[in-house]
């Protein structure tokens, strides 16, 4: 227990706590299917060679999800890292590729990090947020920048605000949970004359988060309370946006103000937990798109600012305490040219983006900064029953210390290619077989390459290729539908990088030594049905995936199963609707997963189920609409774990309360 | 349905691969009991034993139906009124957990708290009915071992991370560990019968392991500070309490046995044996251990006159255990837990 070594933890709990970035908005009409994107009947209109999930509103509210992190657990092949509580860091990895090779964007903006190269998705609730898009190979929101076309997996948020309301819109929520935590928000929007429109919203969130557990290292015998959990967070944000047929422009502002405590790991018999965070992000937009005949100019300038403090009062060092912060700021602008040709999905484009980047903290070395331009070039065609859908992606990079000694610079330059193809055998299109092949990598953040002690300046890109087959069949009838798909994935990770002991405990490095081999398997299934006035939608998931280390075929772990990589996870859903009444259900299977790289029974963490049941009643009352949620949540009561040390709360109730006017 | 069958068979291939619950060897006699640290928050310090033929994981935890906590640090083997007990030191989860030698049920825990924060305790020393436990936060606590509770609590330096005992003194080696750059550099010596500090002296930064030779003269491990302060050997004469010689040598872990100690070489990745009637070290290795992943620490067993060095694989994996004969042959190898830390051989 040196410092060396207690640095690279604290690095290890910050990556843990960092909460960067933010986000809100509003809710909208319901679309009451939870589907591949991709089940569309026209050829035309294939968007999708690609798995591609879609959230909108309804099935957010039939979820139960307060944030993003929350709604993507649900989608096929996500597993999502959850420390549990309230304002804990959510992040996803979708077929053992993690947030480090995932995009999050914001009404096509992306949302950065060049510190941890990891957004924390409990930063973004849905409340505000009229759809959450999920895709594996590129990105499919039309207003995506040059950037979100480099990584593998995108998460695309729809804000409300951004969309252009018919003459008012005026909505609150408030959402209690029996954690003792509790989230208020509020959003209007209008019209300024025929062009213009204006509006905001606000998220206040507090609470103790306070809840009682049962120790996974214990024999069940002692109840805990996992204390330090206590939250003040509050959000705004505003849109202005301007709409003349032809030409749109909007501009934004968001800020974050956090102030939480951080329920650290749970030690066994040991209570002393009192470790404090703070976050303050501003975020800042401005979009432009220009449209003449089949051509569209788009234009973006963003701006980040992020600042992040972590506190512990007490250490058992001579200072007697730990106290860290990090400013982060990202400048970004670019532009982005289409044209269309027969259909509005057969396109040419071309865009590029420059960002600027740069960071201060007493935990990393030398104030680096980050100068990178990602540029793109694709299109789609459709030719018979067949689309053809490629894209081609650069990044070069500069890196240079600020504060250097040395004055050491270094560059990196890379190529991302992305090629997929649909085909369409039947005349109506209800069955597409579809397939892509994607070329990515990860930039090594500041953290790899410049955190105190543990970074290594001498880190190449993280390498990862995907490749999917995937089929999707649909029958739509007038009073059911029903939905299949199955894909088949091989992804492989090389030059993985990964923190390694160099000489002994207490001299860690940042490593491109890794090597994984991942392949799996994804079945789902939809079934919706009319009887009556009822309306039942019952849907099916199971994910097999297999991620091996094939970093060493010397070592002992060669051939394990990678951490937290269960290899079968699942999650149902059951949905009744009845003259405005609900009656919800969800079920997350995940199977028993390793919390280390070695496949023995001491790292074995078991495998948990999430069941939460609702009823909820929708009252229209002319342009208002009240919605009115109860649910259970963990119905199981069961302090399982996603990831070690980090009981999950038990059963819990939650009231969700919406209400709407619309004209 | 076809789709059923089909999830099922997956199902089935996912499930074969979960690992079995450990079995538990019908005695823990004629062994090796290994205490293993585990990872820092992750609760799974454990203990592993070995019968000569097969190695037992997860003991502490099958016998006790618990974990034994976060970061176990140390253990001591001890015989009080006729029974023979263990005592460990449990760093994260700040506990000491009493437990019988050849059952490993409980007899006790101990908190080692100050209000809500962890003392974290560190290394242990038994003498007479009572044991000594240095804790991070620049304590030693005595503990009575017949009615297990604290009976006093005596400030040290920062961060003290070694323990032995000469005549009726207790000397601590203050490291300072947490406070790189500016590690602490003293050594406190405690009268065991008044229970009060009596000396503070200055010996090298980053000291930690100690052991004494059968002269009486304690021999101490300076860490340095992993970058320009290379480690040290400080040998220190107890009835003046001076530092009396330092080699500067790339030295981090030490087994006594007798008339001398053999210690490992971080540079030549090699054991090597130094003489304490001599005062010499044998130049040539008694043993190479540069095929080890990770190199982490020497054992001596004195019943059966070997050796014991652990290849901690990466810290991240199950350690390794090697035992050697004191001519340098080989002698069998064993699987431990996560970061094995300590041994108690078991007659």
């Amino acid at each position: 227990m040196h410092l060396k070594r207690n640095i690279f933890l604290s690095f290890c709990i910050l990556l843990a706590c960092q909460t960067f970035g933010q986000d809100t908005s509003l809710y909208l009409k319901p679309i009451p299917v939870f589907a591949k994107q991709d089940t569309i009947l026209k050829l035309a209109m294939i968007t999708a060679t690609i798995p591609h999930y879609e959230l909108q509103q309804a099935k957010l509210d039939e979820l139960g999800a307060a944030d993003v992190g929350d709604a993507l657990k649900y989608v096929p092949g996500v597993q999502l890292r959850d420390y549990g509580g309230i304002g804990g860091i959510k992040t996803v990895s979708f077929r053992s590729l993690g947030a480090g090779h995932t995009t999050v964007q914001m009404d096509g903006n992306q949302i950065p990090n060049v510190q941890s190269g990891v957004i924390n998705l409990s930063s973004f609730e849905l409340f505000g947020l009229e759809k959450v898009a999920f895709s594996s190979g590129r990105a499919v929101d039309q207003r995506s920048s040059a950037t979100a076309y480099l990584q593998a997996n995108t998460i695309a948020l729809n804000s409300k605000l951004a969309s252009q309301p018919t003459k008012f819109r005026l909505g609150f929520y408030s959402n209690s949970m029996s954690i003792n935590a509790y989230e208020n928000g509020g959003l209007a929007q209008a019209r300024l004359g025929k062009r213009f429109f204006i509006g905001g919203q606000f998220l206040l969130r507090l609470g103790s988060g306070t809840y009682p557990f049962y120790h996974p290292e214990e024999d069940g015998a002692v109840l805990r309370t996992r204390a330090n959990t206590a939250l003040f967070n509050y959000r705004w944000r505003t849109l202005l946006g301007y709409d003349h047929g032809k030409t749109k422009v909007t501009t934004s502002l968001s800020f974050n103000d956090n102030e939480q405590e951080l329920p650290g790991a749970a030690v066994l018999f040991n209570p002393s937990n009192d470790q404090k965070l703070w976050n303050k992000d501003w975020r800042a937009n401005l979009n432009h798109s220009f449209k003449k005949g089949k051509w569209v100019w788009q234009n973006h300038i963003d701006f980040n600012q992020n600042y992040t403090r972590y506190f512990d009062p007490y250490n058992l060092s001579l200072l007697g305490f730990i106290d860290v912060d990090y400013q982060q700021r990202n400048l970004a602008g670019g532009s982005i040219l289409s044209k269309s040709f027969r259909f509005p999905a057969e396109r040419i484009f071309i865009g590029s983006d420059v960002i600027a980047s740069h960071l201060l903290s007493q935990t990393i070395n030398g104030a680096p900064q980050r100068m990178q331009s990602n540029s793109v070039i694709g299109g789609a065609t459709l030719f018979g029953k067949f689309k053809l859908d490629a894209n081609l992606t650069a990044q070069f990079i500069i890196d240079r210390l600020g504060e250097s000694v040395t004055g050491q610079e270094r560059n990196y330059g890379k190529l991302s290619p992305f090629i997929s193809l649909g085909y369409s055998p039947l005349k109506k299109a209800t069955l597409r077989l579809r397939t892509f092949f994607k070329n990515t990598f990860r930039m090594p953040t500041f953290n790899d390459l410049y955190y105190n002690f543990i970074g290594n300046t001498n880190l190449l890109p993280e390498d990862a290729n995907l490749f999917n087959l995937g089929v999707t069949y649909g029958v739509y009838k007038k009073r059911w539908t029903a939905e299949f798909s199955a894909d088949a994935y091989y992804n492989r990770v090389t030059n993985k990088i990964i923190a390694i002991p160099t000489k002994d405990l207490f001299n860690w490095s940042m490593q491109n030594i890794g090597s994984t081999d991942i392949r799996g398997v994804e079945v789902g299934g939809l079934l919706s049905f009319a009887v009556r006035e009822f309306r039942i939608t019952t849907n099916t998931n199971h994910s097999f995936n297999e991620s091996i280390d094939v970093t060493d075929p010397s070592s002992e772990n060669y051939g394990d199963q990678i951490p937290y990589t269960p290899y079968y996870s699942s999650s149902n859903g059951f949905n009744v609707t009845w003259k405005g009444y609900g009656f919800s259900s969800n079920v997350l299977i995940s199977g028993f997963r390793f919390s280390l790289n070695e496949n023995n029974y001491a790292n074995l963490l078991p495998g948990f189920v999430d069941l939460n049941s609702g009823l909820s009643k929708k009252f229209n009352l002319k342009s208002n609409e009240l919605f009115v949620d109860l649910k259970v949540q963990n119905l199981l009561n069961k302090n399982y774990q996603v990831i070690r040390s980090f009981p999950m709360p038990g059963r819990y109730y939650q009231l969700r309360i919406k209400y709407t006017i619309k004209k | 349905m076809r789709g059923i069958q089909f999830i099922a068979v997956l199902l089935l291939i996912a499930s074969c691969k979960k690992p079995e619950a450990p079995s538990i060897p019908e005695r823990y006699e004629n062994g090796i009991l290994v205490l293993n640290e585990g990872l820092y928050e992750q609760n799974n310090a454990s203990m592993t034993f070995y019968d000569g033929a097969e190695s037992f994981q997860l003991v502490f935890k099958s016998e006790n139906g618990r974990g034994i906590g976060d970061t176990a640090n140390d253990f001591d083997a001890y015989s009080l009124l006729g029974k023979e007990y263990i005592i460990v030191a449990v760093n994260l989860s700040s506990q000491i957990e009493i437990i019988e030698r050849k059952t490993l049920k409980v007899v006790a825990q101990i908190p080692l708290y100050d209000g809500i924060n962890a003392r974290q305790p560190r290394d242990i020393d038994i003498y007479g009915t009572r044991a000594y436990v240095c804790n991070f936060d620049g304590t030693v606590a005595v503990i009575d071992l017949i009615s297990y509770t604290i009976i006093d609590l005596i400030e040290v330096g920062a961060n003290p991370d070694g323990l032995v005992i000469v005549g009726d003194y207790l000397y601590v080696s203050n490291s300072g560990g947490l406070d790189y750059p500016v590690y602490d550099s003293t050594m406190s010596v405690i009268n065991l019968s008044s229970l009060s500090l009596v000396e503070t002296f200055e010996t090298r930064i980053n000291s930690t392991q100690m052991i004494v030779d059968e002269q009486g003269e304690i021999y101490l491990l300076s860490n340095g500070n992993y970058a320009d302060v290379s480690a040290a050997l400080l040998r220190i004469d107890p009835t003046t309490n001076t530092v009396v010689q330092t080699i500067e040598m790339p030295i981090s872990s030490m087994a006594y046995t007798y008339n001398g100690f053999y210690y490992y070489d971080e540079d030549e990745q090699a054991i090597y044996f130094y003489n304490t009637v001599t005062e010499d070290i044998n130049t040539s290795p008694f043993l190479s251990v540069a095929d080890y992943e990770t190199f982490h620490g020497i054992k001596y067993d004195a019943q059966n006159d070997r050796l014991l060095c652990v290849d901690a694989n990466g810290y991240v994996n199950s350690s390794t255990v090697n035992a050697y004969s004191l001519s340098g042959e080989f002698l069998f190898q064993f699987q431990a837990g996560l970061l094995a830390t300590d041994m108690i051989f078991n007659n």
